[in-house]
């Protein structure tokens, strides 16, 4: 099974990795650092089975020419989605965020409320949203959880 | 009625065809018509149903390939809100791509299917940044804003579309590009020291206590108990690295760790030993050396903006005027509660910072054999002491021909590889060691916050929100500083001005001042950091003592070029002064400051030495007279006016 991880921290990244790897599934892990990259390669790859997505990334990939990488964009995990369904790119995609709200004033939003919205908008590949705490073990149970109901039952 | 010589006649027949053309399912052709009129009159849109054109080209978006789709999709974002943006960069993307468009010059060309006035409204209004962030085809933003300066330039030198405001685009996107190079060129020479220089006054000063290590070379050492022990774990050593040749790049750090104890060295050794002391003293703490820009360019207040400036943004240590945290009010039931949490997060956050300047960045000199002589522990990471095996190793590249200039390079060499060595040293504590550390705190507060959670019902979700976003921001502050600790090899050409020196050192301290520059003068590459230096150091100083928070401090820069003359003048408010004449009176003292021999031991410090540090960056490193004047104007404002002499 192909997982991609498009995710920015590499903390995040590096920890899912670790305990993709504990459930000893023999997954094979791609790993992308922004939206345009994460895109390019569900574009050209057609064997992602599973695509884990951060919620709030830069648009490019952050170097020492761009160090914001084209701006970080708080809602950049909705972006991703609205991109896979427009460019018909219907991979089961799961989302693993640290955050609770999303951004500014006005513009504030909850988790939750994402979560339905991407339901209603995203039905044929979003599988759901988990909220992830490195101090906390629930993220990995509900990660678990997913897998295995959408893939081995 | 659509060859109607009267306007609104035609554009109702239009207007009358292109709702028939959806209604028979001829989206193309619909898309086409309303372009073509929205191009003509723009005020034409309302009488259009562009809602619905959009919708029916967002369900077949995957099998269209015409420029009217992404024109269609940039009229409604520009009309209406941000809902197709999405599928305006798609659209854009499957233009280009199935037209096989890789030059946006060669759209002009393009007239089988396409009208020349819709190419024309493509490339001034669609073909933008907005649009091309919605492609997967560029790799980052500078690309993007490359590309559109190359559309606004080959726009207006063709004489399309509204000049005036492409001319102002031109201008604005150069600028920000301008200063993004000045910043990553500022951020790229960090890590300085003048080889030229270090060169030539080492040459004029050692020079002597060469001739007498040459003149020594005369004598026979060779029953001298340290050359035989030197000797003996020198070959060892050779031995051991021609075994395993990987140990080659390690070979100075082996040489350093193997210190012999007690050895009293002969005079060839102890000659030599000092003359490696001095060069590596030269390049560590001269005038020019290593020491005096890691602290003007890193630890005077540049690493700790930046660190803080991640956790500022979503106020996490941010305090309010009566000094206690943004979050402690806004939690207001709670907020002794909270402040607590904040002011040890914040110790800790500032100890942390502390250590990694006072500590990790000191340069270490203490040479193995006095070490255990020395009570203050050195545990700076760049480390360039010396031991009597290193010294011995490096006296046996040169025999009795050998030129000053030859020892110099080889001495110089060393420095240069060790202080390499040092950077890739702190580039892996900062992620090993100092990450780690700020995580922990991090983690605390995290705990902190759930038990208050646990025990009094605090709202946590909003502050974790905030915190959860410092700390993902820090880490990223700290792996863009990391990248500070690198030596820069390649110096770009390119030319600057005043503006971007001003910019960049807003941005590095996330201020708005208020800048006005009159005249022009060229700034290169090479000389750009320097000139930033100065503009921080007077901003900081500015905010440090006018008494004002940093958000309450207004910075004013104005800067005149005539005549030969940069005057640089910068004002502050600050609180209420009185005593002003006599204030103004001991300013005067800092008029000309600065001089070689007091000035070396100010520039390798931090705190109080910054208008040292500015006097001598005018005097030495751009090799330029000035006169500087600091008072307060009134009870309320404070300048500082620097005319420096070209």
């Amino acid at each position: 099974m192909n997982i991609l991880i498009v995710d920015d921290d590499r903390d995040k990244r590096i920890y899912i990795i670790k305990f993709l790897k504990e459930l000893q599934m023999g997954f094979n892990i791609i790993q992308k650092k922004s939206i345009i990259n994460g895109l390019r390669e569900l574009k050209y790859n057609n064997n992602i089975d599973l695509v884990i997505l951060d919620m709030s990334m830069p648009k490019y990939d952050i170097t020492p020419q761009d160090h914001d990488g084209g701006g970080f964009e708080s809602f950049g995990g909705k972006e991703f989605l609205t991109q896979m369904s427009i460019r018909g790119l219907s991979f089961p995609t799961v989302v693993v965020t640290q955050f609770e709200i999303f951004g500014k004033d006005n513009n504030k939003r909850t988790l939750n409320s994402l979560d339905n919205e991407f339901k209603k908008s995203f039905p044929k590949f979003y599988l759901g949203s988990i909220p992830y705490n490195t101090t906390l073990e629930d993220w990995k149970i509900n990660l678990k959880k997913i897998i295995i109901r959408n893939f081995y039952e | 009625m659509y060859n109607s010589n009267d306007q609104i006649t035609k554009l109702e027949s239009i207007e009358g065809l292109v709702k028939c053309l959806i209604k028979n399912g001829e989206i193309d052709k619909a898309s086409k018509m309303f372009c073509k009129s929205y191009i003509k009159n723009r005020i034409s849109i309302h009488k259009f149903p562009v809602k619905l054109i959009c919708k029916e080209l967002h369900r077949k978006i995957r099998y269209k390939s015409t420029i009217y789709v992404p024109i269609i999709f940039s009229i409604y974002t520009s009309e209406y809100n941000d809902k197709y943006l999405s599928d305006q960069g798609y659209s854009m993307e499957l233009y280009l791509e199935k037209n096989n468009i890789n030059d946006f010059k060669c759209l002009l060309n393009i007239k089988r299917f396409t009208d020349q006035k819709s190419v024309e409204y493509f490339l001034e209004h669609v073909f933008t940044p907005n649009s091309m962030k919605g492609t997967i085809i560029y790799n980052n933003s500078n690309e993007i804003e490359s590309l559109r300066i190359s559309i606004c330039q080959f726009l207006i030198e063709n004489k399309i579309g509204n000049n005036k405001k492409l001319l102002q685009e031109l201008k604005n996107r150069s600028r920000n590009l301008v200063i993004n190079n000045a910043n990553t060129q500022i951020s790229n020479t960090k890590i300085y020291y003048d080889l030229e220089y270090i060169r030539n006054k080492t040459k004029r000063e050692h020079k002597f206590l060469f001739k007498k290590y040459i003149k020594s070379l005369k004598n026979d050492y060779s029953n001298d108990n340290d050359e035989i022990q030197l000797n003996i774990y020198l070959d060892d050593l050779n031995k051991r690295i021609d075994k395993n040749p990987e140990f080659e790049n390690n070979r100075y750090e082996s040489l350093l760790d193997l210190h012999l104890e007690n050895l009293f060295l002969n005079k060839k050794n102890d000659i030599f030993m000092s003359l490696l002391r001095e060069v590596r003293n030269e390049f560590t703490d001269g005038l020019k050396g290593l020491g005096g820009y890691l602290s003007t360019r890193i630890k005077h207040g540049m690493l700790e903006t930046h660190f803080r400036k991640a956790l500022l943004e979503d106020k996490l240590i941010y305090k309010l005027k009566d000094g206690s945290y943004y979050w402690g009010n806004e939690l207001y039931e709670h907020k002794s509660k909270v402040d607590n949490l904040l002011d040890t997060f914040s110790d800790k956050f500032m100890s942390i910072i502390s250590n990694v300047i006072g500590q990790w960045l000191q340069l270490n000199k203490i040479d193995p054999g006095i070490s255990k002589l020395v009570r203050s522990k050195n545990n700076g990471l760049f480390n360039c002491s010396i031991s009597n095996l290193l010294s011995f190793y490096l006296q046996k590249q040169l025999d009795k021909k050998s030129s000053y200039d030859d020892f110099l390079e080889l001495s110089l060499d060393w420095l240069e590889k060790t202080t390499d060595k040092n950077l890739k040293e702190i580039q892996v504590n900062f992620e090993k060691r100092l990450i780690p550390e700020f995580q922990d705190i991090f983690n605390e507060l995290n705990v902190g916050l759930v038990n208050l959670n646990n025990n009094y019902g605090l709202r946590v979700s909003e502050i974790s929100t905030a915190v959860t976003s410092s700390q993902q921001k820090l880490i990223k502050s700290i792996r863009i500083c990391s990248e500070w600790f690198m030596r820069n090899i390649h110096m770009k050409k390119e030319k600057y001005d005043f503006d971007a020196v001003l910019e960049s050192v807003d941005f590095s301290l996330s201020l708005c001042s208020e800048k006005t520059v009159n005249g022009i003068y060229p700034i290169n590459a090479a000389k750009l950091t320097y000139y930033q230096d100065i503009i921080y150091m007077l901003y900081t100083n500015a905010i440090k003592h006018s008494g004002c928070n940093k958000d309450e401090t207004n910075l004013k820069c104005k800067i005149y070029i005539k005549n030969k003359l940069i005057i640089i003048k910068v004002t502050n408010n600050c609180i209420f002064q009185s005593k002003i004449k006599r204030k103004n009176r001991k300013l005067k003292l800092y008029k000309n400051i600065y001089s070689k021999t007091k000035s070396i031991e100010k520039l390798k410090r931090e705190g109080g030495t910054g208008i040292y540090k500015i006097q001598k960056i005018i005097k030495e490193d751009l090799g330029l007279n000035y006169i500087c004047k600091l008072k307060y104007k009134n009870d309320s404002f404070f300048q500082v006016k620097l005319k420096i002499i070209l």
